[in-house]
This record gives structure tokens, C-alpha cells and sequence, in this order.
């Protein structure tokens, strides 16, 4: 290869590699997953009820005019799991259970009881999990995860994608009776 | 020894060659278009691993390990099946690179994509060990009688790292080529016992339709090439064509040359220069295919091969009985006139080297005088193909040294002279043309390399340097 064509690849390769890194990293973010749920609960009622609050955090935001776009856009995803929070209002404090179907997949079956409070998943318990050859921990990590994400938007387990798949299939299954 | 030359009628060179610089620029181009499309899936595969937020998974040491142990498998088997695509023998490749320039990047490959691989191994196994709170020798059991395709996997990477112990030089050099050969071929069975793991598994792979695609058409595409070009292919043109012994005549007190006959020998194509991959079709030889290089021009009469005896295979070539059915794969190789740029040529043989010089020689286009041939040899009397090439040049003009008796200094690819002259004042002398002309060097190794640093001296630039080097 010719030196130039060499510094192509090189520039080139880093660059997409450098810009694949960057877009892959607010999705998984596990400390974003657990912080969005509590803020949206925070400013979500607030936002609605007063307009001061919004004005407040609008003026934070701007201070960093390099990152215009960041701070833009972050508040208008926000606004939008807003609504399911106040369309959700049966009173806080009584906690509601469903269950979802048995879902078969390739090593068992899973089926999960989803408990919510206020709109939050509060607790998720296992009524049938048939696959026992699992990284140890698997179980607990997906309830884990889906109460700190509050639904199935959660990175997998590595090593048991089959199974984290067919627990997000139940719990979204659950989740669709409330 | 060498009245046979008189039988042969020779083939009318060709008639038009493209010169200049341009030729050189665009197979550059050509050369780096390949090498990038190459580094660029290797970018992909990563990128989608971090496109995926692989880069974000490093808040706990089984996290991390996981991303190691993703990123490594991801990698290793992009360039796996690169390294695979390499031994393919692919006509487009081949053309390119020759032959022998693809195979030196195939060894270069394996022991880094070995290394690669075990990081994946031990990253995964160390990190299900700490997850599963076992040690690493029951998880490794474990997961080989437990989990879905990972004892095919085991299987796979036991069998990687044995190609690649029995391939590393000190091994190669107690192994005969074909036990080395034989076991070699497990490559593909390691290969293959790996994929089920990669889509079942696989975090990056399993339900991930875009990745999956990308994967599957990967190794459509390295499984088409290679069950194409290098199996049936060859099969479909040598049934085709039939090739049989047709005479076996002696050339030099170690060397015979073969002729084979068959059907419609025009259909073979190639270009002199280039060498087939060789198997006699007899109980002891079908499995054990041998290159060489034609010696005279492709023609629709013959296709002739000029053996050394250097071993085993090559001492046997001598009782070959007429009729024995041959089976050539091929041809190969970039020692030809596609490479030549400019009007002047000189070619350089020694000993063995000289069946490639003595096909170049015939078949390139050129005016009397544009051709000088070199021909380095122990003595007069017992050259192979020498009386070929006298009258070669003789009927076509051609300049003719042959250089014969031990060689004067350690370091020179010369005989002996009285003046004691450097090589380069002599090779300048028998070839005044030779820092503007494309220089062919076909002979032993270390005498190539010799020849190549003298080359160095006169100025001939690096890109009309054409060597041929023997590596299978």
C-alpha cells in the first residue's frame, strides 16, 4: 500500500471507529438509565404544574453555547415520557400486579409477576423460569435492570441473549395489562 | 544433453506489450483499493461493536472482560476469514499480488489472528468463571459440556492453535511439506467448528438482523471463493482438457523436462512465467501437488515442466511413464509480462530458475536486442534448457551470457573472474541497458537476493525488479 492510500485508512478507520464510540455511548449508559426515570418523575410535575421550574433549567442549559444541540435536545426528549406520568395517576401508594403469559423459547419458558407503584416498576418476580444453565446472577440482574430502567430498555446479559430476549418479550407482555 | 532444442518449434512471442509508467500507477491504485476495502471491514466489525455501546461496558471486571472478549472475536474472525480469502487462490488476487506475495501476507496473518483469538478464549472464559463464582478449569468444562455449540468452538481453537505450532519455521523445518500440508487442511475443519458458536451466541451477532447479514454474506463470500477457485475450478478444467504424460525427456545430468498432452490445451490459458500446482495422478502422488513452472510458452501442442531433482517428488519425475494422468491447478504467479513497463528487459536465471526464464524469453514482444538473458550455471556441458536458449536468442536476437563455474567472493552471484570486479561493474557490462530495463530474477533465494542488492546498486528502480520467490 502506498503512503497515502496508508494514512487514508489509518485517519479514516479511527475516525468512523472514534465516531461509532461516541454514538454508541449515551444508549446503554447504565448510570443514565437509573438517573432518567427519577428526573423525569421530578420535573415532570412540576414542568406542568409551574413554569418556573422549566425556565430554570432552560437558563442551566445555556450557559455551554459549543454543545448547543446536546441541551436542546435533551429537555425535548423528556417532555415526551412526561404525559405517561400524569395519565398514570391512580394514587400513590397502591401497588398494582400483572402477569404476563408464558413465553417458550428455545432453552424454557419465563414468566414474570410485574408489580407497579405510581407508574414505576417496583418489583418484578419470577412465576416459571425453566432454564437453568445461566450465567449465575442473570435473574436478578434483569429484574434489577428493568425496575431501573422501568421497562425493557436495558443492555442484555452477555451470554444469555436468548434469555434476556424472552424476559423483555414477558415483562413487555406484563406491562401491556396495566 | 541439450540436442533436443532442435525439436522444439517456438512459439511466435507477443505481438503488443503496454508500457510506461501508467501501467505501474494503475495496478498501485488497484493494489491499494483491495488493501482498503480489506482494513475497512476490519473498521466496520469494530464499529458496530461500538456503535452498540461495547465501548461503555467497563464499569466491572467481567464487563470489561466481556468487551475484550467481544471486541477480539469480532476482529480475529474478520480477519480469519481475510487470512482464509488469502490461501484461496483467487484469480483477482492473484493477479494483483502473485501468488506468492498473497501467501507471505497469509503467514504474516496467522500467529496475530492466533493471538487474537486466545485473547477472546481466555476474556471469555475468565469472565463466565468470575460471573459463575467457579474456577477456570470447571468453567471450562462447564461450558464445554453445558453450553449450546461452545465444546464445537473448544474444538475449533484447540485445532487453530495446532495449524499454527506445526506452521511456525522451526516446525515447518521437521516436517515434511506434505504431513505439514495434511494438517494444514484442519484449518477449514477449525473454522467451521467455530461459526455455530458466533450466531448463537454471539452478543454481537445473535438477533442483530444488520450484523447477521453482514456476517452471513462474509463467509458466503470466503466459503464461494474458496470452494470455487480452489476445488472446482481446477476440477472442471482438467476434465475438460484430460492432461496426460506425453514424453519425459532428460535435460541435464538432474534435471527432465515433462510434456503433457491433452485436449484443447489453449483453454489452460496462463502466460510464461507463471507455474501450476502440479499432481501426479498415481497411488503415491494424487495428494501431494508440487508448483512449478512451465518452461516454454503456452501452446496448444504441450505444456512442459523442467524438474530439478531436489527431493523425493522431483527425483521420481524422472520415471514417469508416458500416459500417467497429471492434474494442474492453476496458473499462478505475476512473473510475467503483465508486469512489464519498460522496452528493455533482462532476465536473470540460475539453475532451477531457468524454466520460467526460458518461457519469458519466448514469448515476450520485443525487437532484436531488447532482451538479455543471464544465465548462471556450474558448467557449459550440464545446463538444463541452455541449448534452447542459445538458439532462442539466436533466431530472435537476443543477448546471451552464460555464466558459468564456482563463484569468485561469498557475497557474489557472479563466477569468478581474474580482474576481480564488483558484480555490478560486470552486470553493467553484460547488460548496459539493465537500469532502464525490467529485470526478471528467477533462482535460489539467497542468490536472488544477491542479485536484487547488485540490481539496487546499478539503479534500477525497485518497481522493475521483478522476483520470483518460491513460497507455497
Amino acid at each position: 500500500m502506498r503512503s497515502s492510500s496508508k494514512t487514508f485508512v489509518g485517519l479514516a478507520g479511527l475516525g468512523i471507529l472514534v465516531a461509532a464510540a461516541r454514538a454508541g455511548m449515551p444508549l446503554p449508559d447504565p448510570s443514565a438509565l437509573a438517573n432518567e426515570p427519577a428526573t423525569n418523575v421530578d420535573v415532570g410535575p412540576t414542568a406542568t404544574a409551574t413554569p418556573t421550574p422549566t425556565a430554570t433549567a432552560t437558563a442551566t442549559a445555556k450557559p455551554k453555547p459549543g454543545t448547543k444541540p446536546k441541551p436542546a435536545t435533551k429537555p425535548a426528549a423528556t417532555p415526551t415520557p412526561k404525559p405517561t406520568t400524569p395519565t398514570t395517576p391512580p394514587a400513590t401508594g397502591t401497588a398494582v400486579s400483572q402477569t404476563s403469559a408464558a413465553i417458550r423459547y428455545e432453552y424454557g419458558t419465563i414468566q414474570v409477576k410485574v408489580t407497579k407503584d405510581a407508574g414505576n416498576i417496583t418489583a418484578v418476580s419470577y412465576l416459571k423460569s425453566s432454564y437453568t444453565r445461566l450465567p449465575k446472577g442473570t435473574l436478578t440482574y434483569l429484574v434489577n435492570a428493568s425496575i431501573q430502567a422501568n421497562g425493557s430498555n436495558f443492555t442484555k446479559v452477555s451470554r444469555a441473549t436468548v434469555t434476556t430476549d424472552a424476559y423483555k418479550k414477558a415483562l413487555e407482555d406484563a406491562l401491556a395489562k396495566f | 544433453m541439450n540436442q533436443e532444442a532442435s525439436e522444439i518449434t517456438l512459439t511466435p512471442p507477443n505481438q503488443r506489450v503496454r508500457l510506461g509508467a501508467k501501467k505501474y500507477l494503475e495496478l498501485k491504485r488497484s493494489q491499494d483499493i483491495i488493501e482498503t476495502i480489506a482494513w475497512f471491514t476490519v473498521v466496520l466489525v469494530a464499529a458496530m461493536f461500538f456503535l452498540d455501546g461495547g465501548i461503555t461496558q467497563f464499569s466491572s471486571l467481567t464487563d470489561i472482560l466481556g468487551s475484550i472478549s467481544r471486541l477480539t472475536a469480532l476482529v480475529g474472525t474478520n480477519l480469519l476469514l481475510i487470512h482464509t480469502l488469502l490461501v484461496a487462490r483467487v484469480p483477482w488476487l492473484d493477479a494483483l499480488y502473485g501468488h506468492d506475495k498473497v501467501t507471505i501476507a497469509h503467514k504474516k496473518l496467522g500467529k496475530p489472528i492466533l493471538y487474537i483469538i486466545s485473547a477472546h478464549f481466555l476474556a471469555s472464559l475468565i469472565q463466565f468463571a468470575i460471573l459463575d463464582g467457579k474456577s477456570l478449569v470447571d468453567e471450562m468444562v462447564y461450558l464445554f459440556v453445558e453450553v449450546p455449540d461452545m465444546w464445537s468452538a473448544t474444538v475449533g481453537f484447540t485445532l487453530m492453535i495446532v495449524v499454527v505450532a506445526t506452521s511456525i519455521n522451526a516446525a515447518r523445518k521437521k516436517l515434511s511439506y506434505e504431513a505439514w500440508y495434511i494438517i494444514h487442511l484442519l484449518a477449514y475443519a477449525s473454522i467451521l467448528a467455530a461459526v455455530p458458536h458466533q450466531f448463537t451466541t454471539g452478543s454481537d451477532i445473535a438477533g442483530k438482523p444488520l450484523q447477521t447479514l453482514y456476517w452471513v454474506s462474509l463467509y458466503l463470500f470466503v466459503a464461494l471463493n474458496v470452494i470455487w477457485y480452489r476445488v472446482l475450478a481446477p476440477i472442471v478444467a482438467n476434465l475438460g482438457v484430460g492432461l496426460k504424460v506425453t514424453r519425459v525427456t532428460r535435460e541435464s545430468s538432474d534435471t527432465v523436462s515433462v510434456y503433457l498432452g491433452g485436449r484443447g490445451l489453449e483453454r489452460l490459458g496462463g502466460q510464461a512465467g507463471q507455474f501450476y500446482m502440479l499432481r501426479i495422478m498415481n497411488r503415491a502422488n494424487w495428494a501431494k501437488p508440487h508448483p512449478f513452472s512451465i518452461s516454454a510458452a503456452p501452446n496448444n501442442r504441450f505444456v512442459r515442466f523442467t524438474i530439478g531433482a531436489r527431493g523425493d517428488f522431483t527425483n521420481a519425475m524422472a520415471d514417469l511413464k508416458v500416459g500417467t494422468r497429471v492434474f494442474l491447478e492453476g496458473p499462478y504467479g505475476v512473473f510475467t509480462e503483465d508486469r512489464r513497463t519498460q522496452e528493455k528487459v533482462t532476465l536473470i536465471a540460475a539453475g532451477v530458475g531457468a524454466p520460467p526464464i526460458r518461457a519469458l524469453a519466448e514469448s515476450m514482444a520485443a525487437k532484436p536486442g531488447d532482451i538479455t538473458i543471464l544465465y548462471r550455471v556450474r558448467n557449459h556441458e550440464d545446463a538444463t534448457l541452455l541449448g534452447e536458449l542459445k538458439s532462442l536468442a539466436e533466431e530472435r536476437g537476443f543477448h546471451l551470457h552464460v555464466l558459468a563455474g564456482s563463484r569468485g567472493s561469498a557475497n557474489s552471484w557472479l563466477p569468478a573472474d581474474e580482474q576481480d570486479l564488483p558484480d555490478q561493474t560486470r552486470l553493467i557490462k553484460m547488460a548496459p541497458y539493465v537500469s532502464e530495463s525490467d529485470v526478471y530474477v528467477c533462482g535460489p533465494a539467497a542468490w536472488a537476493k544477491s542479485v536484487e542488492k547488485t540490481l539496487q546498486r546499478v539503479g534500477t528502480p525497485a518497481n522493475q525488479i521483478h522476483v520470483e520467490e518460491f513460497a507455497w
